[in-house]
């Protein structure tokens, strides 16, 4: 009778580890202050709600460059810096409100569709201005060429966007940093995410996640992480710093205002490869999940107060496959997603998606058969993909 | 969960490993070779149930991140296992101490391998921990524990996943993975039913296997 008794005990030991061992939480709250706030550039911070993460993000953010805010111009002198850092990673600060204004209110003609595409491009040996030439038929030269273009108004969500300044701080003691990515560029220089978006007039939202690792003599630091391109205003930015799981991750979300038309919530974010083996055996391997859930919960408290709105998200999810647990809660969280394709984006593996939702009476609905993947890498290691959101007239 | 409730369940379930380990050789001690003891049967359970948690977790990882529930379907194939392990072990010690002692001495050298191979993988991983040696160190242990049957399953889902990945396009190399874990999972824990069966044979066998005995008497003038 005892020995069976000691087995009982010891059968329910394993199994109480066992579901230690597996389970998983969720926590995450919004906005807060985090350690790259910009309060002049109204810029919204989520971020998880465990002190202990918000510690180690505070680490990673501290060897990181601030956000950048470009507003694309309406005229043909160039973008307007209405929201960067005083550590001076991007343009000044003119402490103008990105808030919605009369501008985005002028009559004008309604449009028809708008083009949201997603694309990694690997710290900047993707050829933006080409992909911009040829997927989205913006000609990135001129301002006056820009304007003179009849196109579709677009929203490129951007993953591991790069920016390069002297004003990124130094890197503090003891605060590990990734490794650098930095391969020579196909097309000649690496793609700065600010350059471009000054370059060719386009409003940006670039919040970076993490140094773009050590520098040699003679570098310029540079920092990396999610970024918003838009041919369109981009308003109510937030940046969410999902939960840590291996390596700082900040999504950034903003409000696009196509022409004439209701505005769009769109995100552009970026989940984490794997995480160690302890954290995958002790988790159940939730990494992903985790960082998605995080996500999702974030958007629904920031938007809370926006009432409805049609919201599109892309990213590099890194899957293996398109039917992953994160996957499935994102597509169900987001329920007018197209179905998940399993056409490899990453060589053949489908890591990139996009997750759509609309509401009644919302006269936005995915274009038939739009959602696809753009046939070359244009010099990154990922395609992109891409979909037209339709209005309906009213 | 956070770091260091997961170094925390390290942790525990190394001291976990530790206790049934010490327990498995004190059946040893304390018995013939080839008898079983109560301690010899807890200490089983004890290794049985470790080793069957941690392969139900490593086999089931992958096919339930192609599930809606993910980690929730990891937790049941990890009790699973556990349970499944445990009983056998149990089993085990009952009857042949020797045998739980010999698999205690395995798990303790897969430890050591399992962990010494995550600290030589070190300078090629972006991010790394002592706990990330632990963890190889808890999977190695558990993996030896189990015998030959995780080594046969290992074999032969390495086998049946790679030649599926060259033959089937639709079949990928994270899919050939999870067809060797799986493979190593129910092997490992298929072998701790089977050494059970065995003992139990073996037990029957020893006790058939004794000569007949004629009843006779010799009488004396």
């Amino acid at each position: 009778m005892r020995e069976r008794k000691h087995i009982l005990t010891l059968l329910a030991l394993a199994v109480a580890l066992s579901g230690c061992a597996a389970g998983h939480e969720m926590d995450v709250r919004a906005p807060v202050g985090a350690c790259a706030s910009t309060p002049e550039a109204q810029v919204a911070w989520a971020r998880p709600e465990s002190e202990g993460e918000q510690s180690k993000l505070d680490d990673w953010c501290s060897a990181a460059g601030e956000p950048v805010v470009l507003h694309a111009s309406t005229t043909e002198a160039g973008p307007e810096a209405v929201g960067g850092t005083s550590r001076g990673g991007g343009p000044a600060l003119t402490g103008e409100s990105i808030l919605f204004d009369a501008r985005f209110e002028a009559d004008v003609a309604p449009v028809d569709s708008l083009v949201v595409a997603t694309w990694n491009v690997e710290v900047g040996t993707g050829d933006l201005v080409r992909l911009l030439a040829d997927r989205l038929g913006y000609v990135c030269s001129t301002a006056s060429e820009n304007h003179a273009a009849s196109r579709v108004p677009f929203v490129l969500l951007v993953q591991e966007a790069y920016r390069a300044s002297h004003d990124i701080p130094e890197i503090p003691d003891g605060v590990a940093l990734p490794s650098r990515i930095g391969k020579p560029a196909e097309h000649g220089e690496r793609a700065d995410i600010v350059e471009i978006a000054a370059a060719c007039n386009l409003s940006l939202f670039y919040a970076p996640s993490m140094r773009n690792g050590a520098e040699d003599d003679g570098q310029t630091p540079e920092d990396r992480g999610n970024a918003i391109l838009a041919s369109v205003p981009l308003t109510d930015l937030a940046a969410i710093e999902l939960p840590l799981e291996t390596q700082r991750r900040v999504a950034v979300a903003a409000i696009a205002h196509p022409p004439g038309r209701d505005p769009i919530r769109v995100v552009s974010f970026h989940l984490d490869v794997a995480a160690n083996l302890l954290r995958v055996l002790t988790t159940g391997n939730s990494t992903r999940l985790r960082q998605g859930l995080g996500l999702a919960n974030a958007l629904d408290e920031l938007d809370a107060a926006n009432g409805q709105l049609v919201s599109v998200i892309g990213g590099d999810v890194n899957s293996w496959s398109e039917k992953e647990t994160v996957i499935r809660h994102l597509s169900e969280q987001f329920p007018d997603s197209p179905e998940p394709t399993s056409e490899g984006t990453r060589g053949s593996y489908p890591t990139d998606h996009m997750f759509v939702r609309t509401f009644e009476g919302s006269n936005v609905s995915v274009a038939d058969n739009s959602y696809r993947v753009i046939p070359e890498t244009y010099g990154s290691d990922h395609r992109g993909k891409l979909l037209t959101l339709r209005f309906e007239s009213d | 969960m956070n770091f260091s409730r997961a170094a925390g369940s390290i942790a525990a379930i190394w001291l976990f490993a530790l206790s049934c380990g010490s327990a498995g050789l004190r059946g040893q001690e304390t018995t013939d070779s080839t008898d079983g003891s109560t301690w010899a049967a807890v200490g089983g359970a004890a290794l049985g149930a470790y080793s069957g948690t941690v392969l139900g977790a490593l086999g089931s990882l992958i096919p339930c991140t192609r599930t809606y529930e993910g980690p929730a379907c990891v937790r049941p194939a990890a009790i699973g296992g556990g349970i499944i392990g445990g009983l056998g072990g149990a089993t085990i010690g009952a009857i042949d101490a020797s045998l739980i002692g010999n698999s205690f001495v395995a798990g303790v050298i897969g430890a050591s391998v399992g962990g010494a191979a995550l600290l030589a993988v070190q300078p090629f991983l972006e991010r790394w921990s002592w706990g990330d040696v632990g963890a190889g160190a808890v999977i190695g242990g558990a993996v030896a524990a189990s015998g030959p049957g995780a080594a046969i399953g290992f074999g032969a889902g390495a086998i049946v996943g790679v030649a599926t990945w060259q033959l089937i396009p639709s079949v990928k190399l994270p899919d050939a993975l999870a067809v060797t874990l799986f493979g190593l999972a129910a092997g490992g824990i298929g072998g701790w039913v089977w050494r059970a069966i065995d003992a139990k044979e073996n037990e029957r066998g020893s006790a058939g296997a004794q000569p007949a005995v004629l009843g006779f008497s010799i009488r004396t003038n």
